[in-house]
C-alpha cells in the first residue's frame, strides 16, 4: 500500500470504490474477489465477493464500500482475484481518505500535545580528552626526560641527545611549515584586498559642467532665401549637365 | 335534580371534547435519479446527429438510486423529437436505445438487461434490488431525404422515470 497511498503518516482511509467490467458467457460461473489485507496478512480490512454466475458479461459494477476511518498502517496488500471462467477489464480502485496534521503531535505547534523540543546537551568530556592526546603525552614526555638525571652512561645520553634533536629539529620545521602556509594565506588575502581595491578605482576622470543655457544667437530677418543672381549662369549650368547625364542612361 | 345536572355536565363536557386531531406524515423517495453525463450528437454527415461515440458524439447516462427493493420500476424513453432546434427542411427519423451500463450489485441486478420490457423508443426494467443502477442511452436524428440540418443548436431530452409498482 505504501506505494498506492501519498506520503503523510496521519492518512485515514474512509472508503473505497471500485468499478470493473467483466468479460464472460452468461452460462459460465465467475466470481471477482476484491479487497485489502490487515497489516499483518490476519485478516481483511475489506472484503467484496461479486458473484457473477449465470449473468451476462459486459456490465460494469461500480460499487462505494464504507469504512470506518482507518489508519493506513493497518493497511496491507490489496488483491483483485477471479475463480471460474471470464477475465476482468478497467478495474480501477479509488481509496478515498483524510489527513490528520497532528497525528505526530510534534508535527505542528498548533497540534495539541506539542511539547517544545528541549536541544540535546553534548557532554563535553566526550569530544576531548586530554589524557588521551598523543601530542599532550609527548610532551610531557619530553618534559620528563629533560628533567633526567645525568648520572646516565655517556654513551646512552648522547644518543638520547641526538634522539632529541632529532625530535626538535622535526618539531621546528613543522612549526616552520605552518608558519609559512600562513604567511602564503595572508600574502594572497592581501593580493586578492589590492585587486578588488584597483577595480573599484573609477577609470573615467569626473568633470563638472558649469550650468547654463546657451541660446540661438542667429536670426533669420523675413524668413525668404532668394536665389543669388550674380551664379544664375552657375545654377543654370548644373542643372542642365544634371539633364545630360539623365538622358544619358537613355541612349 | 342530581340526574339533570349530572346531564348538563355531560353535555358539557361532551363539548369540551370535541377536537379536530391532525395526523401528518411525510414519505421520503426511495427512487432517486439523476444525470450522470449529459449526450452529445455528434454529426458525421449533413444529415444525421447522433450519439454514437465513433461518430464523435457522447451517450447520455442516467442513475438510478432505490433503497427498497422490489418496489419500483425503473422506465427511460429516448428522444423522438427535439426539444431545441432550428426550423427542420424534413421530417427526422428516430432511433434510440437503452441499456445497463453500470450496476452496484453483481448478484441482485446482473438481470436487469435481460428482464426489461421494451416498446417503442421506452425501456422498463423492473428494481428488484437496492443500489446503484446507470443506464445509457443511445439517439440518432436522420433528415429525410438526406438533406442538411440547418446550422444551429439541436436539443433532445431522455425521459428518465420511477414509476412505483
Amino acid at each position: 500500500m505504501g506505494s498506492v497511498l501519498p506520503d503523510p503518516s496521519g492518512l485515514q482511509i474512509n472508503g473505497v470504490y471500485y468499478t470493473y467490467t467483466p468479460q464472460k458467457a452468461t452460462a459460465d460461473d465467475f466470481e471477482v474477489s476484491l479487497g485489502n489485507w490487515n497489516a499483518d496478512k490476519s485478516g481483511y480490512v475489506w472484503n467484496e465477493v461479486d458473484n457473477w454466475d449465470g449473468s451476462p458479461g459486459g456490465v460494469s459494477i461500480i460499487k462505494n464500500i464504507p469504512l470506518p476511518y482507518t489508519h493506513r498502517s493497518q493497511f496491507g496488500d490489496g488483491f483483485l482475484s477471479t475463480t471460474g471462467v471470464g477475465t476482468v477489464e478497467d478495474a480501477n480502485i479509488i481509496y478515498s481518505y483524510k489527513v490528520d496534521p497532528c497525528y505526530n503531535s510534534q508535527s505542528d505547534p498548533s497540534c495539541p500535545g506539542f511539547v517544545a523540543p528541549v536541544p540535546e546537551l553534548v557532554d563535553i568530556s566526550t569530544l576531548y580528552d586530554a589524557t588521551e592526546d598523543s601530542e599532550m603525552e609527548e610532551m610531557d614526555t619530553d618534559r620528563y626526560d629533560d628533567e633526567e638525571p645525568e648520572d646516565e652512561d655517556s654513551e646512552t645520553e648522547e644518543e638520547k641527545e641526538k634522539e632529541d634533536r632529532k625530535k626538535r629539529l622535526e618539531r621546528a620545521m613543522s612549526i616552520g611549515d605552518n608558519s609559512a602556509m600562513f604567511a602564503q594565506g595572508l600574502a594572497q588575502t592581501q593580493m586578492l584586498q589590492q585587486m578588488n581595491a584597483a577595480v573599484n578605482v573609477s577609470t573615467y576622470l569626473s568633470k563638472t559642467i558649469q550650468g547654463g543655457v546657451y541660446t540661438e544667437t542667429v536670426q533669420l530677418d523675413g524668413g525668404n532665401l532668394p536665389d543669388n543672381r550674380g551664379a544664375r549662369r552657375m545654377n543654370w549650368a548644373t542643372q542642365k549637365l544634371h539633364e545630360e547625364m539623365i538622358g544619358m542612361q537613355y541612349k | 335534580m342530581f340526574k339533570s345536572l349530572i346531564i348538563i355536565l355531560a353535555s358539557i363536557s361532551t363539548f369540551a371534547l370535541a377536537e379536530n386531531t391532525s395526523i401528518n406524515g411525510s414519505v421520503q423517495s426511495r427512487c432517486i435519479i439523476s444525470t450522470d453525463t449529459e449526450g452529445t450528437y455528434g454529426n458525421p454527415n449533413a444529415y444525421t446527429l447522433t450519439t454514437a461515440v465513433s461518430d464523435g458524439g457522447v451517450l447520455a447516462v442516467t442513475r438510478f438510486d432505490v433503497t427498497l427493493a422490489d418496489a419500483y420500476y425503473a422506465q427511460i424513453t429516448a428522444p423522438n423529437s427535439f426539444s431545441t432546434s432550428p426550423s427542420l427542411p424534413d421530417t427526422v427519423t428516430w432511433t434510440g436505445d437503452t441499456v445497463v451500463k453500470a450496476i452496484s450489485d453483481s448478484t441482485g441486478m446482473a438481470d436487469y438487461e435481460t428482464n426489461k420490457v421494451e416498446f417503442d423508443y421506452t425501456d422498463k426494467y423492473d428494481m428488484t434490488a437496492t443500489g446503484s443502477t446507470w443506464f445509457k442511452t443511445t439517439s440518432a436524428a436522420t433528415m429525410g431525404g438526406s438533406k442538411a440540418y440547418a446550422g444551429g443548436s439541436y436539443t433532445s431530452l431522455v425521459l428518465a422515470e420511477c414509476i412505483a409498482q
